[in-house]
Formats: C-alpha cells, sequence, structure tokens
C-alpha cells in the first residue's frame, strides 16, 4: 500500500503543478467539471425551490401595498428618464464636437449565479450560462450595483467568474470626483479592494466614489466598482494605503449582467494610430489642433 | 453475499453524495469558515466501518472529484485525503482499540494535517492572508467527529448481530 500512496502522490503533485501551467490542463478540466454539474444542480435546485415558495406564498395585502409602492416608484423613474433621452442627445453632439465617437452601450444578457459555495479561500462564483450563449473569457460581469468581476473560465453551459474581491483580480478605476486613476485589486475573503501604488500627493478622499475607467479595455468605463473606506498616509512610505468598499453586493447577488462592450471607432482609432507608428508613417491629423 | 455488497456499496454512494451535497451547501457569510470537511469525514467513517473495500485509489478519485466540484486546483483537496486516508487504512485497527479521548486527539491532528497541507498547497497556487478564520473548520470537523464515533459504533453493534 505504500507504494500505491507514492505513485498516487507523485502523479497527484504532478498534475497539481502542470495545472498551474497548461491552459490545455485547464480546458481539459473545465470539460471534466460537466461532471460535477449534476451533484451543483442537486444543491441549487432546493435552494431555489425555497426561495420560489417564500416569494409565492405571499398574502394579497402584501402583494397591493408592494404593487402601489412598484407604480409610485415608476412614475418617478420615468420622469428621470425623460431628462435621460435628453442629456444622452446632448451628450452625443458635445462628444461629435470633440471628435469622438459615443460610447454606445452594448449587448448585455442576465445571467443567475448556481446556488453553490465554492471554497472560501476562492473568491469565484458559477454561472449558468456558457460557450452555449456566446460567453467569452476575459467578459465583464456587473450586477445591479456595480462590476462584479470578470469571467476566467467557459464551459458549455457554465462559466466562473473571478470577483474583484480575489487577489488575483485587477481593474482599472478612477475616483469620479478628483479624476485621478488607479488600480484597484483584491484583498481576498475580507471583500475589500485595495489601490495599487497610490502616490503620495494624490487627491483621493473618505467616501470618494470609484468607477472603472475603462483603461485597459476590459472592463467598460463608467460603472461603479466601490468607494473608498479608508485612506492611510504613512510617513516615510511613498505610496498611500487606500481600502476600498465594493458598490457590488459580492456575496449577497443571485443575477448577474454579462455585458458585449460595443466594439467602438475608439478603438479601431487607437488601432489605426498604432498601425501608422509602427510602419513609419506619420499619424493622422485629428482635426482639432491643441 | 452479493446482496450485501450491493447494500453496501449503495450506502457507501448515497453517503458520499450526502457528503459532496453538504460540502457546496450555500452558508452565510459568517458560517462559511465552520463549513466541515463533509468528504473527509464521510470517507473516515467508511475507512473504520469497511476497511477492506476502500481502497487509496478511490480516495484518490474522489478527492479529484471535490476538487472539480470546489473549483480549487487539482490536488488540493486529494492530496491530504490520500495522505489522512493512508495513515487511517494503515493504523486503522490500533485506533478502534483506543479509549474515546486518545481517539479524539488523533483525529484532531489528523484533521489539523489535513487542513495544514491543504491551505499550503492552496498557497502555492495563490497568496491568502493567515487568520484565525483558517482554524474554524478544523474544530468543526473534529467536533462533527464524535457523531461519526457513535454512527461506527451503532454500525459494528448492527454487524456484530450476523
Amino acid at each position: 500500500m505504500g507504494l500505491r500512496l507514492t505513485v498516487l502522490l507523485i502523479l497527484s503533485l504532478s498534475l497539481f503543478f502542470w495545472e498551474q501551467s497548461s491552459p490545455f490542463c485547464r480546458h481539459l478540466r473545465f470539460q471534466f467539471s460537466l461532471l460535477t454539474l449534476p451533484v451543483q444542480k442537486l444543491v441549487d435546485a432546493p435552494v431555489r425551490l425555497v426561495s420560489w415558495v417564500s416569494s409565492t406564498i405571499v398574502t394579497q395585502q402584501h402583494l397591493l401595498d408592494d404593487n402601489a409602492r412598484l407604480r409610485a416608484n415608476e412614475l418617478i423613474l420615468e420622469a428621470k428618464l425623460q431628462r435621460l433621452v435628453a442629456l444622452q442627445t446632448e451628450n452625443q453632439s458635445l462628444h461629435q464636437l470633440l471628435n469622438s465617437s459615443a460610447h454606445v452601450g452594448g449587448e448585455t444578457i442576465v445571467a443567475q449565479l448556481l446556488a453553490v459555495d465554492l471554497d472560501p479561500l476562492v473568491q469565484q462564483v458559477i454561472l449558468n450560462k456558457g460557450s452555449k450563449d456566446k460567453v467569452y473569457e476575459g467578459q465583464p460581469v456587473l450586477d445591479a450595483y456595480g462590476v462584479m468581476g470578470q469571467v476566467v473560465t467557459v464551459g458549455l453551459y457554465t462559466s466562473r467568474v473571478l470577483l474583484i474581491s480575489d487577489p488575483r483580480s485587477a481593474i482599472p478605476v478612477q475616483d469620479s470626483r478628483s479624476g485621478m486613476r488607479a488600480i484597484a485589486v483584491g484583498s481576498g475573503s475580507g471583500g475589500s479592494l485595495s489601490l495599487l501604488h497610490v502616490p503620495d500627493m494624490s487627491d483621493i478622499r473618505e467616501g470618494d466614489l470609484l468607477v472603472s475607467s475603462g483603461l485597459g479595455l476590459r472592463f467598460p468605463a463608467g460603472y461603479p466598482v466601490g468607494k473608498v473606506q479608508k485612506v492611510e498616509r504613512i510617513s516615510g512610505e511613498a505610496f498611500v494605503s487606500v481600502v476600498v468598499t465594493p458598490a457590488a453586493r459580492l456575496h449577497k447577488t443571485e443575477q448577474v449582467l454579462l455585458v458585449w462592450p460595443e466594439k467602438n471607432d475608439q478603438y479601431e482609432e487607437v488601432q489605426q494610430q498604432l498601425l501608422h507608428h509602427h510602419l513609419g508613417g506619420v499619424l493622422p491629423s485629428s482635426g482639432a489642433a491643441t | 453475499m452479493k446482496h450485501e455488497s450491493l447494500g453496501i456499496w449503495l450506502k457507501f454512494s448515497l453517503s458520499i453524495l450526502l457528503a459532496l451535497v453538504l460540502s457546496i451547501l450555500p452558508l452565510s457569510a459568517a458560517l462559511n469558515w465552520w463549513q466541515p470537511a463533509w468528504l473527509l469525514l464521510a470517507l473516515i467513517f467508511w475507512i473504520f466501518a469497511e476497511p477492506t473495500r476502500v481502497g487509496l485509489f478511490t480516495i484518490w478519485l474522489l478527492g479529484l472529484y471535490f476538487d472539480l466540484l470546489t473549483e480549487s486546483p487539482l490536488g488540493q483537496h486529494a492530496i491530504p485525503l490520500l495522505l489522512v486516508g493512508y495513515l487511517l487504512l494503515k493504523f486503522h485497527a490500533r485506533l478502534t482499540i483506543f479509549p474515546f479521548a486518545r481517539q479524539f486527539l488523533v483525529m484532531f491532528i489528523l484533521v489539523l494535517f489535513y487542513y495544514g497541507v491543504q491551505y499550503e498547497l492552496a498557497h502555492l497556487t495563490h497568496s491568502f492572508n493567515w487568520s484565525i478564520q483558517l482554524f474554524y473548520p478544523v474544530i468543526s470537523t473534529s467536533i462533527l467527529w464524535i457523531i461519526v464515533f457513535n454512527l461506527l459504533k451503532s454500525y459494528q453493534h448492527h454487524l456484530k448481530k450476523w
């Protein structure tokens, strides 16, 4: 039996290290994880059943109250929407004046989280949409309140999302008040984020809202990422320690949005400029001289 | 004899399935760290109850399946399960003779070892901060082992009827 143990241990360790460096292995792994779908569904189904039952069995008075409240809300939102349309058209004409293309919202679909708990050491969730629904690796995932993370592995029916609170996640952000830019990385199971390499003299305060800056061309710009919780300036250190609370309800959300950012002309323009630069040609003049 | 084998195999599969389901049952964020190692407990039960039927290869495969289920690096659960499984398969006869308190102590150390190896492996793939929470599942698993211990006693009593 000792021999068996040694063989299996060597096999296991090689598999462990091979997985870290081989995308093929990770791809293989996700094919195999289809086997775990039945167990996940087994857990997901009763949890979903319980929440369905509790939402279906509701008193009439409760429904009437809800109804009245929702109608009132709807009225307020309609009014805001009218203002929004006006703002959008104004925004578009301003962009045209500045000779850049307007951001058109991309396509989105709603996905559900499978009600399973992964290893607490890992800040990931599983969605019920996969390559069958044209989900792609690196796709941004949002909830109603802000950015949740990005898709890291795609299977046929499900995909895995790395939450922004995972230490391996980094998202470029911008302070909505001061315009200061930084990168927000996850701090782990605490569910908070921290900003990297923020210089001492930066204009950043507690309570500031941080939004995605769109740099890195991965996350669409302008979505809330989090609120600055604490700014600690340690004397002698070149950088400031900033703790951020995520806007998205990372561990409470049940439904998320998968976004296909519109491939707008701005990206193509950047690509064109890089191409010209490489070919040694003159950069095309973009109109307004600064 | 065939009937008996089938019955045992069925009970084994169902208990393992139950352990897997319990492992991924969503718990609130506060309770999450207390989630015990159900699969480990189930395997401990079966190693003591039917040591001739549970082999290292089965343990290894279950460990890998568990890694797939929890989206962990392949081997993070399989390797500690293999090590603990080997130790138990080798020494289970001696352990059953131990008085309860000593068995509990041994089990506690084994569970600690199981999590220790697991965290070491996890640390190789991604960094995480040390916190007291890492210790919670060791406590909950050890406490649940007491139930396993009692289940084993009634299982063996049931068998002695033959």
